[in-house]
Formats: structure tokens, sequence, C-alpha cells
């Protein structure tokens, strides 16, 4: 069967409900999603707080199930977490015991890969996000940047289909966002037609990475908009009429909303 | 800087001062009220004096090393079973609620209230002491493996799931390493817990050690060996604590 045609991520009326034990109350946080994310693209989930977005991401990283619905990867149900969906957390999650190499390692370690390769493999990511010399460094010697490289390296060095990344950049001062969001393109020109699967609260950085945007709105998370960006990256977001366009239109939908 | 048992020399003024007034107080100021004064509150170079005698004849060194093994032994026994517990405790929830009220009754008894079983049980001599020293230390070992392994951030774990981890990859790849701090918490507690029981098992049933050394001292009339067997046993509970602390650094140098 091929499969190629099949989206990489796909959501099928889900719904996620949470319920406080000690309140009785129960929280819709997703109602009703659907969309799906063709392979290769860069979709990026836009929304405010309490729209659902690290919810979906939960969902397709397998961490939780939904309440409704279906959720699938490469049109199989998700059971739970695989390194086929590799995560890069906001928090950046590294291993404080393992160095940079190590921490890098990690998936190939669990994958069981021949020590040569692996090393063959880090050495490859090492210096693709840039950290030539740190490889034995420990998480605590580095900076906010720096461990934010290491956790994109460790994701994109397990070779998954999908890389989920929950704004990954978040917690980074903005002359280090800024600077990474070019890394982040660079860096994944070097990966061949990886999806990702990209979470922000950030309407300049949803136009200057996505291919797709998808807008959510709050209590209960609901998808309100998708946009399409065809523009060749990196992009200007100030000069390009389109762009600007629908930064207008993306301000008007998000802040209505908060 | 030069340093001493991982004390800078200067920081050691104040220690110092503290023995020269010991000795002012005890040599000059206690014996003008008192002329009894020698026999209850002796200088520092009587016990120098005293320990000088004890070196000579040997018998320090058997009464340390007599002490040292059954802090040793015990310590370690308990080492090896609290930490494989408290391991299977984390790991299993269903096995951590079964064991929870046998741990959390035996616990709180505080270790010196099994002396007079251990020596109902053992009699007086090595293994009453190492089994008191066992109890005074296996909770304290048990408990922080337990908590160490709830501490693991949630977040470190789904990392390694969504990295390819299966349960048991995740618990030696993941859950050992970020428990381990919290482990070496508990053993160094542990050894704190086992020195100090150790001395009040000796004084209670023992013919040998440090605190039967203690005890000896007032049969003898002798305060020089009480403080000087006082002063060993802190100076080596200190000395210990330093290793533990050294053996910390190696095996976590990511801190």
């Amino acid at each position: 069967m091929d499969l190629s045609g099949t989206p990489a991520v796909e959501l099928r009326n889900v719904s996620k409900t949470f319920t406080s034990a000690k309140l009785g109350e129960t929280l819709l946080a997703l109602d009703n999603v659907s969309f799906s994310i063709q392979r290769g693209q860069f979709f990026v989930i836009l929304g405010p707080s309490g729209s659902g977005k690290t919810t979906i991401l939960n969902l397709v990283a397998g961490f939780e199930p939904p309440t409704h619905g279906q959720v699938l990867a490469m049109g199989k149900p998700i059971r739970g977490p695989s390194w086929q969906r590799a995560v890069v957390f906001q928090e950046h999650a590294l291993f404080p015991w393992l160095t940079v190499a190590d921490n890098i390692a990690f998936g190939l370690r669990m994958k069981e890969i021949p020590k040569r390769t692996r090393r063959d493999k880090v050495a490859e990511y090492i210096d693709v996000v840039g950290l030539s010399g740190f490889a034995d460094k420990y998480p605590k010697e580095l900076s906010g940047g720096m461990k934010q490289r290491v956790g994109i390296a460790r994701a994109l060095a397990v070779d998954s289909d999908i890389v989920i990344m929950d704004e990954p950049l978040g917690a980074l001062d903005a002359q280090t966002r800024a600077e990474m969001q070019g890394e982040l393109l660079r860096i994944l020109q070097h990966e061949k037609r990886k999806t990702v699967l990209f979470v922000t609260h950030s309407i300049e950085e949803a136009l200057k990475l996505g291919d797709e945007i998808l807008v959510m709105s709050a209590r209960p998370g609901r998808v309100k908009q998708v946009f399409h960006l065809s523009q060749a990256r990196p992009r200007s977001i100030l000069t390009d009429p389109e762009i600007l366009q629908m930064n207008v239109e993306l301000h008007r939908l998000l802040h209505r909303d908060t | 800087m030069r340093r001493f048992l991982s004390v800078r020399v200067w920081d050691l003024t104040t220690t110092v001062l503290v023995v020269v007034l010991w000795e002012i107080v005890a040599d000059y100021i206690y014996p003008a009220f008192n002329a009894n004064s020698r026999n209850i509150f002796p200088p520092p170079w009587a016990v120098v004096q005293t320990a000088g005698n004890l070196i000579s004849n040997g018998e320090l060194f058997h009464h340390i090393g007599v002490s040292l093994l059954r802090v040793v032994v015990g310590f370690s026994a308990a080492a090896l079973i609290a930490i494989p517990l408290g391991l299977s405790m984390g790991a299993w929830p269903g096995w951590r609620r079964q064991m929870s009220v046998v741990v959390e009754v035996l616990r709180p008894i505080p270790p010196f209230a099994w002396i007079p079983i251990g020596l109902l049980w053992f009699g007086v001599g090595d293994t009453q002491s190492i089994f008191v020293i066992f109890i005074a230390s296996v909770f304290s070992i048990l408990l922080n493996t337990v908590a160490g392994i709830d501490a693991v951030e949630p977040i470190l774990r789904r990392s390694a799931l969504s990295l390819g981890a299966d349960r048991r990859k995740l618990f030696y790849h993941v859950i050992l390493p970020a428990a381990l701090p919290q482990i070496v918490v508990g053993l160094r507690i542990g050894l704190a817990f086992a020195w100090m029981v150790l001395v009040a098992s000796e004084l209670i049933g023992s013919t040998s050690g440090l605190g039967y050394l203690i005890l000896d001292s007032r049969n003898l009339g002798l305060p020089s060996l009480a403080f000087m067997g006082m002063l060993i046993i802190g100076l080596i509970g200190y000395i210990l604590d330093i290793g533990l602390r050294t053996l910390e650094r190696m095996l976590m140098p990511w801190r």
C-alpha cells in the first residue's frame, strides 16, 4: 500500500476533557478539533493560553489519549509516545547527568544503534546546531539558547518522521529568540522533508516559520482559522504585503479572544 | 590556599581559639573554684596524653577498628537492602502501598528503642550493635530512595519516552540517575544515624568500641578518656561524611 498520500498527522473530531477530582469540575480543553498536517510541512499552531495548544501537542506526542475522536500519525492511531514523534520542550528537558554529546545520543541509544554510527551521528548534529567544542559540557554549563540547541539536536538525531516543538524558543530572551528563529530554519534545511509541528503564541514567529498556521480560540479550544503561506524562507514579515495582511488578520483574531 | 579536610587553614582559627579557651578554663579558671576540677574537667593536653598512652599500647586503634567494623557492616547491610527495596517501591505503586503501613509504623520508633531487643536476641557484642545500626540507617536510605524516584521530573520521563525509551530503559537511563542525588542524601543521613546509635549500643551492650571506652572512663574515674573518646567519635563521623561527599562528587560530576 502506498502511504505517501497519507497526512503525517491527522486529528479527526478530537475532544479532550479534564476532570478536576478536587473540584469535581470538568474542563473542555479541546472541542471537536479536526485538521491534518501534510508530510514535510512546517505546521504552526498559534493561540492564546488556554486554547489547548499544549493539549494537542500531548495528544500527538502520545502522552495523553483523546476523550473523543481519533489522532493518527502516518495513518495509524497513536497509542503512546514513540521516537517517531520526537519532542522539543520549552523547558528543554535535557538530562542533567549527561553531557551534550550523550544527550544528543540518547534517542540513538534507546534505539540500540551501534556505537560507531551513534558517534558519527552525534558529531554531525553537534556541528549542525553549532555546538562544536561543547560535546563534553554538562547542561548546567550552557546558556539557555545553547541548551535549546541541544534539545533540537537530540530530537532531530533520532531521525523521526515528525518533530514536535512546544514553544521551543519561548523561554529565551528576545534577542536570542530572534537569532534562534533563523538558526532553526538553517538547521531544518539539513533535514530532508521532516514534518514539524510547532506550537507558539508568537504571531511573528508563526509568520516567519510556518507553511501553515492554525489559529486556535480559547476555552474551549477550537480551530478558528487556517492560513497558508507559500513564501520562501527566511522571510521578511515587514515587507511582503500578503504577510503584512496576514499579520493584521492574526492580531485581530487573537486579540478578540484575550 | 592550603586545605586540610576540605577546610582552609585560615578557617581553623576559631577551632584553635576554642581549644585555647578550653585550656584556660580547665587549667586556670576552674581550678580556682574547685580543687577537684582536674578529675571533672580535664585540660586538652591531658586528653592528648591519654590518647598518646592508648595509641602506644595499641588499645585505641583496637576500639576504633571494632566500632568502624560494626558501622560498616550494619550500614552496608542497610544500604544493600534499602536501595533495591526503595527502588522497587518507587517503580511499583501497588507494592509501595503494600509496604507503606509497615514502613510508616516502624520508622518513627527511635533506633535506641531497639537496643534491649537487640541485646535479648543477640547478647552483648558485635551482632547487637550491627543490628541497631542497621535499623538506624535503613529507614532514611529507604525513604530518600523512594522520595528520589518521586521527585524525578515528569518532563524527563516524557522526554525519554518520546526518544524511544521503553519502561526498562526509562528506569535505568532516567529514573535511576535522576534519583541518585536523593539516594546519596539518604546514605549521608543514614551514616550519621548509624554513627550515633553505635555509641549508644556500645554504651549499653558491649565490652569494646568507642562507646565502651567512654563508659569505661567513668568506672576508671578518668574524664580525659571520655573527652578523648567523644572527640574521636566526632572526628571519625566528620571524616566519614567528607568521604561520602567526595563519593558524591565523583558519582555526580554534573551537579
